[in-house]
């Protein structure tokens, strides 16, 4: 009885002294492990150009490594499986370092794809994880390091490759280990990050003439005499004798032409006085003439026709069947005030009789 | 042995099954000690993990330090003021009431009451400011529960009824039944009117049950132009504890024209009591003089044999600790009480002594004696008693009381001598030549004892201008001459202990009587210095040494220590000392402590100085864990406001090394320090940037004054907390930088440390210390924010806060302004304190997780103004004190913050100037919780189209979401949502070109924020906020309208901080056209993203 008990109190010691060994040699491994100093990133954040599900984004990766980095140990960023990494490229990566825990005023670090040399970093893919390796490249404690990845990329060469995103809206954790430190970034991802506006601008075409009837009174081969919308006589002196105005928002602007025939007898519709042409003409006594000129003033883009753009001299080109483009705006416009001046002279043969022009303006927009 | 393997057995498997998680043991002994309702089973290995003989192999951490941490601990701490003076008597500052039908007891286990005087308009006004208990309270301002600091946030609100600023109280008991007392403040600057208790771990609380409580108040009319604070701290419980019998009584003050051997008050075990006392604190002196006195009489505290006459205090008000005990047994008289001492040792049997002050304002004539939780209380039996005696003749204006703090207990349970005793000398008066030995202890050959002191003291006080000299506590080898105190005349705490074998001399009240003594080591070699007082009034040689949990300082037989000074003293300056020791029959082991004051070292005028380095030199083989450190720099003429700082170091050379031989160990058989203990222009390596700070001060530009107290002093221990750890190629060193120092400071670094063979296990604890930072006239300005960040994974035991404001320049008002500590829910901004920059104290330690913040952060408070953990009144004049306050909160009930909590140090109000400097101080444990919060983050943005319809250019559209045409007035488009935990909150973005056609666009309205003005070409975006703490950013934040970004440069919306709570922001578009803009169909895609800063 005492021999078994002895036995027993034997399995027992051996059973309590594996077992204390036993956890003694796994916390021992544990406790080293803590003494590691491994220690949290901070300030991780993750700026993404898009966060719609199954959309290319560039990605830019920020943290602070509270330990920094050695010689020989490597960044790893791993993005969960939902999001497509793409065909690796070395310039689809840029890394930098900031010179202080703030994450500003970030310097560049030269990489290159595969193993790293010297002071340049090693870039790989493995699937969905990306490691920056260190050479000699050492990072201090306390710096914050900024990746980039995508068409952001721009130290070198560009990135051409982004990474697409999951195509199920929800969070996805991106988990960073940079050497003995580590930490995740929570990303989420949305079905649709963009919000479309409208707006409508409707097309608008404002066009005047300020009076739709002007006279000569008699004509006198000694005498030019200008058109008046107010004076039935008629003016010796250049006189305006109506306006025309066009506002418009057609992009392409607008034209305004002429059609109508010359002053023409009401007695024998074979006598008219002679339109003085597409070639802008000076007013000459004795002669036989009808013309125009015109002015412009307010709005923008307005340009006047060559045949009546000169300041003494006239024209008219128009006919009943043919328009003559008075003047064309380039584009959306205030009110513009074409100012038009006539003139009329008559040589000693001219026939007696009642003259009259019809003229017609058009406005027309270019949306 | 089967138990012993059962519990093995035990651990293994929880070891196991918690995948070797140490937390596991932990929690398993909070499972047993949760079974155990009164925590007795933690509370046994906690004290025995405090005595030294007992090997703690069961739980190296402090068990109890994580108590707060269950909610169902119901403990709160609130600072309640500043409370402006008042003018009426009787006017109550403040009342801390349990209703009737609470349902709770609370229990006080701290209270602090402090009075500052703010105005220098008002005259001085020293009316007595008591405390009482009250029966009923009402009106004044209450401060809502709501608002009350919970220790643990999880904790549900208190039931207790706070107010101040005038309640209407009724109090019970006569007005002699003082709780505590002191005369408010009088002068701007005196600093002599703070009491601040905290009651023992195994001491009776303040027990207030249903209809009880306690308010602190005026006795008669006061002034305008003071402000009160009082701090309490406390818990509650649904069952009343049971009465432990326990008092504690301030005496009515005394001020009377004493003559010799007068009898201020007497405490006094009637011969027939049946009873008792052990006395646990008696706090004795002038509190201070409210005019001119004199400094000519000592008052002592004595063993008395009798008491008569005087003034009888009813026993029915002695105020009871718990309502429920009986009255108590003890005689309490005052005013010229009769008393013998003769059988009591003779008039050197002193237990304390005091050279009370000599004109108004001065606190250099008080002292506290608080009998240590583990050492011998003061013993008065049946026919015993103490009383407070002026021993010549005594001033009117001298303020004088005693508060005293006892037990009573049958007879039959007295308890059993423990050979200790307690000792407080004469005063001397001498201009001392140099190395003159003006008290020695000694153990001499063959006393078959060994002397083991607790607690060793020096006050050195002036009565006219005196000198700024050293004196200093060293080991001895021989002591002889002097005149030597009667065995007899040495106290015992226990009349039944026998006479001591300590040999106790003095040079004579003139020091005509020379001691020969043979001291240990170089002058480097003291355990204690002060320097003594220049000047009246000033405090700065008052010292003392109390030893507590750690080593004592063992004198074996053929060993003492002797009080010396460096230089030649000042027949102004009045020397006394004390000492409270143990006398045993074996020698006890050596515990392989050490105990140093280094200095003093004079100040530099360089720019940069190191004045003393400790360091553990790589291959020592040993871990140095320092239990104290106590900083004090003196300023002994004019000399300059400069940042001293104590940081942790990796190599200390140069300066001048203390041998080893002369860094003096409490017991003599412990091998030499292998430390290297270096001074006076030592060099150094720092570990971490400036801002790893582990304690700091701001130095004084003048001497100290009865208003300017020594506040570039700086003392820690780490009773109940991680010591300093300091392995191998570790050290700590003690420097000024950024501007020149001066040459009247004197330098004083105090270690006290143990050395190992190996490292102890880390307890995550820190110990940091912000600033200096200048203060800010801006009201509401956050100097410090400490925040516990959601996912930080930890509970932060906040162990100790201190708020630290020194001025060093002219005021402007408004000032003497209050600063106060609240909790937060949210830190942003700011400067950061890189994580790696916060000291460990084990530097086994993680990195903390702690979010720190300095100089403006933006701060998210969790309660309204009221809710002060800690406050105090910025200085008014340099050197004033009032801004300096440190509080130990309550062990084993210390302040949890849990993810998403902090405390954050700031401006209740609008400062006058810059020329003060902050510093906050903060000791905290970093303990795992178990529901570690994951990340979280949300974005959603509520629709992906929006219409303006058509534009017009005489009215402004605003984009819908739900009409094609859009909308006249202004309505929100969509929504953004946002929700995160990030440590550092988030931000959105908003990226995208203008309204636009083919080629043509409508102008943005760009970086300013824009009213909208119908005619012209406008597209902008406004957005509000609700929910949450997210705000809009600059510029679309306002009526108006912004539009910043492109196709290519994102625009910042909207920030906000990691609250885990949902801000939605509310987006509106505007658009505006002008006739001509170009008709066409436009459009803009905006893309929204949401960036979490965890």
């Amino acid at each position: 009885m005492i021999s078994v008990f002895n036995t027993t109190t034997s399995k027992l010691h051996k059973f309590f002294a594996f077992c204390t060994i036993f956890s003694i040699a796994l916390g021992a491994s544990i406790v080293h492990v803590e003494l590691a100093h491994a220690a949290a990133l901070s300030s991780l954040s993750d700026t993404q150009s898009s966060l719609k599900v199954n959309t290319l984004s560039n990605h830019t990766i920020q943290f602070v490594t509270p330990t920094g980095l050695s010689a020989g140990q490597a960044i790893s960023i791993t993005f969960p499986s939902n999001y497509a990494t793409g065909t690796f490229a070395v310039a689809n990566f840029d890394l930098a370092t900031s010179t202080s825990a703030t994450c500003s005023g970030f310097g560049d670090a030269q990489l290159q794809s595969g193993a790293p040399s010297a002071l340049t970093w090693g870039v790989t893919q493995a699937t969905g994880t990306v490691y920056i390796t260190s050479g000699t490249a050492v990072i201090p404690a306390n710096r914050c390091v900024q990746i980039e990845i995508g068409s952001n990329a721009t130290f070198g060469a560009t990135g051409v490759t982004q990474i697409t995103n999951p195509t199920t809206p929800g969070s996805y954790a991106i988990t960073i280990i940079v050497g003995a430190d580590n930490g995740t970034i929570t990303q989420n991802i949305i079905t649709d990050d963009t919000v479309l506006i409208s707006a409508t601008v409707q097309q608008s075409l404002t066009f005047t003439i300020s009076t739709t009837t002007i006279y000569f009174g008699n004509l006198s081969a000694g005498d030019d005499k200008f058109a008046s919308s107010t004076n039935t006589a008629g003016d010796s002196t250049e006189t305006i004798a109506h306006t025309l105005g066009i506002a418009t928002n057609a992009p392409s602007g607008y034209t305004i032409t002429i059609r109508g025939d010359t002053l023409t007898s009401q007695q024998l519709a074979a006598n008219t006085i002679t339109a003085m042409g597409v070639t802008a003409a000076s007013s000459t006594l004795g002669s036989e003439q009808f013309g125009i000129r015109a002015t412009v003033s307010g709005g923008t883009g307005a340009t006047i026709d060559p045949t009546y753009i000169f300041t003494t001299s006239y024209g008219f080109d128009a006919s009943s069947t043919t328009p003559s483009v008075l003047a064309t705006g380039s584009g959306a416009t205030n009110t513009t005030t074409y100012s038009l001046r006539y003139v009329a002279n008559i040589s000693g043969l001219t026939e007696a009789g009642t003259y009259v022009a019809s003229l017609i303006y058009v406005a027309t927009a270019n949306y | 042995m089967l138990i012993r393997r059962i519990l093995t057995s035990l651990l293994i498997v929880q070891l196991f099954l918690s995948g070797f998680n140490p937390e596991a043991i932990v929690s398993l002994f909070q499972t047993v000690s949760q079974k155990n309702k009164h925590g007795k089973i933690v509370d046994k290995i906690y004290l025995a993990s405090l005595n030294k003989n007992v090997v703690d192999t069961i739980f190296s951490s402090p068990s109890k330090a994580s108590a707060a941490i269950n909610p169902n601990e119901k403990e709160y701490m609130l600072d309640v003021g500043p409370v402006n003076g008042s003018v009426s008597a009787n006017y109550v500052y403040s009342a801390f009431f349990n209703p009737a039908g609470s349902g709770k007891t609370v229990a006080i286990k701290r209270l602090a009451i402090r009075s500052d005087t703010v105005s220098t308009s008002t005259a001085s006004n020293y009316v007595n400011l008591s405390a009482r208990r009250i029966s009923a309270s009402s009106l004044g301002t209450q401060i809502l529960a709501a608002d009350f600091p919970q220790k643990n946030a999880s904790s549900s609100n208190s039931i207790a009824e706070i107010r101040h600023s005038g309640p209407t109280v009724t109090f019970s008991g006569t007005a002699d039944s003082r709780i505590l007392g002191q005369p408010l403040s009088g002068a701007v600057g005196a600093y002599y009117s703070s009491r601040n208790i905290t009651f023992g771990d195994q001491d009776e609380k303040i027990i207030l049950q249903p209809g009880e409580g306690i308010a602190v108040y005026q006795e008669a009319a006061g002034t305008v132009g003071t402000s009160i604070r009082v701090l309490y701290e406390w818990e509650e419980t649904v069952n009343a504890p049971t009465p432990q019998n326990e008092f504690l009584f301030a005496f009515p003050r005394v001020e009377i024209t004493t003559t010799p051997g007068y009898t201020y008050n007497s405490f006094f075990n009637p011969s027939a009591s049946g009873k008792t006392a052990i006395v646990k604190r008696i706090w004795f002196g002038t509190e201070t003089c409210d005019a001119a006195a004199v400094y000519t009489n000592n008052i002592i505290l004595q063993r008395i044999s009798s008491a008569t006459g005087g003034t009888l205090i009813a026993t029915s008000s002695i105020p009871k600790k718990h309502t429920g005990g009986a009255d108590s047994f003890m005689e309490f008289r005052r005013t010229g009480v009769t008393v013998s001492t003769t059988t009591a040792g003779g008039v050197d049997a002193r237990i304390g002594s005091v050279t009370p002050c000599g004109t108004t304002a001065q606190a250099t004539g008080w002292k506290e004696i608080n009998f240590h939780q583990n050492d011998e209380k003061l013993i008065l039996q049946a026919g015993q008693g103490v009383a407070l005696i002026s021993e010549t003749a005594g001033d009117l204006d001298q303020l004088v009381r005693m508060i005293i703090e006892w037990e009573e207990v049958d007879a039959v349970n007295t308890p059993a001598s423990q050979g200790e005793y307690i000792w407080a000398s004469n005063r001397i008066e001498a201009a001392a030549a140099a190395n003159t030995t003006h008290y020695s202890f000694f153990n001499p050959v063959g006393s078959g004892k060994n002397i083991v002191i607790k607690k060793l003291g020096i006050q050195v006080d002036a009565d006219s201008t005196g000198v700024y000299v050293s004196y200093s506590y060293r080991r001895i080898t021989t002591a002889s001459g002097g005149t030597l105190i009667a065995a007899g005349a040495l106290p015992k705490k226990h009349t039944g202990t026998a006479d001591s074998v300590m040999e106790v001399r003095w040079c004579g009240a003139a020091c005509a009587s020379a001691i020969t003594a043979t001291y240990s080591g170089t002058t480097d070699a003291n355990f204690m210095t002060v320097t003594s007082p220049g000047a009246v009034g000033q405090t700065i040689g008052q010292r003392e040494m109390v030893l507590g949990n750690n080593e004592k300082i063992i004198l074996q037989p053929g060993e003492g220590v002797a009080l010396y000074n460096a230089a030649l003293g000042d027949v102004d300056n009045y020397v006394r000392t004390f000492v409270e020791w143990d006398e045993e029959g074996s020698a006890p082991s050596s515990q392989g402590e050490y105990l140093i004051d280094i200095g003093d070292i004079n100040g530099s005028t360089a720019t940069s100085y190191n004045y003393a380095t400790f360091f553990n030199p790589s291959g020592s083989g040993k871990t140095a864990i320092i239990k104290r450190m106590q900083m004090r720099i003196d300023s002994v003429n004019t000399a300059v406001y400069i940042p001293m700082q104590l940081r942790r170091i990796s190599a200390a050379s140069a300066g001048t090394q203390i041998a080893s031989t002369s860094i003096p160990k409490k017991h003599t058989g412990t091998v030499n320090s292998v430390v290297e203990l270096r001074r006076t222009g030592v060099t150094a390596t720092y570990s971490g940037t400036t801002d790893s700070k582990l304690l700091a001060v701001q130095t004084q530009g003048a001497v100290s004054s009865a208003a300017a107290a020594q506040t570039a002093y700086k003392e820690i221990t780490f009773d109940n907390k991680e010591p300093i750890i300091l392995r191998p190629g570790e050290g700590v060193g003690l420097y000024h930088d950024t501007a020149a120092g001066d040459a009247d400071f004197r330098v004083k670094i105090l270690f006290e440390w143990d050395e190992e063979s190996s490292a102890p296990s880390t307890l995550s604890e820190y110990l940091y210390t912000s600033g200096p930072i200048n203060q800010s006239t801006t009201l509401g300005y956050a100097y410090t924010s400490f925040f516990n960040p959601i996912g930080s994974g930890k509970n932060y035991i906040v162990k100790k806060l201190g708020i630290r404001a020194n001025r060093s320049g002219t005021v402007v008002a408004p000032v003497y302004q209050p600063v106060s500590i609240r909790k937060i829910g949210s830190a942003t901004g700011g400067t950061v304190v890189a994580t790696t920059s916060v000291p460990r104290k084990h530097s086994g330690s993680s990195t903390s997780t702690a979010d720190i913040r300095t100089t403006g952060p933006t701060i998210g408070f969790l309660q309204s103004t009221s809710s002060r953990v800690l406050g105090i009144a910025t200085p008014g004049l340099v050197n004033q004190p009032s801004g300096v306050f440190d509080s130990d909160i309550y062990y084993g009930d210390e302040l949890i913050l849990k993810e998403g909590e902090g405390l954050a140090l700031y401006n209740e109000q609008t400062q006058g100037d810059a020329n003060v400097r902050y510093r906050m101080l903060l000791e905290w444990q970093e303990a795992s919780n178990s529901s570690s919060s994951p990340q979280v983050f949300s974005f959603s943005v509520s629709t992906s189209s929006v219409y303006f319809g058509t534009a017009l250019s005489a009215q402004a559209r605003y984009a819908s979401s739900t009409s094609l045409l859009g909308s006249d007035v202004e309505v929100e488009a969509h929504s953004l949502i946002v929700n995160t935990n990030a440590i550092n909150g988030y931000t959105v973005t908003l990226q995208g070109d203008t309204l636009t056609a083919g080629s043509t666009t409508i102008t943005q309205i760009g970086g300013v924020n824009t009213v909208s003005t119908p005619g012209t070409e406008q597209f902008g975006v406004r957005l509000t906020a609700s929910g949450g703490s997210g705000v809009v950013s600059s510029p679309y934040a306002l009526s108006g309208f912004a539009f910043d970004a492109s196709s290519s440069t994102p625009s910042t919306v909207a920030t906000g901080v990691g609250d885990n709570a949902t801000t939605t922001f509310s987006v509106r578009y505007l658009v505006n056209i002008t006739p001509t803009t170009e008709a066409n169909e436009y459009s803009a895609a905006l893309v929204y993203i949401a960036t979490a800063n965890f």
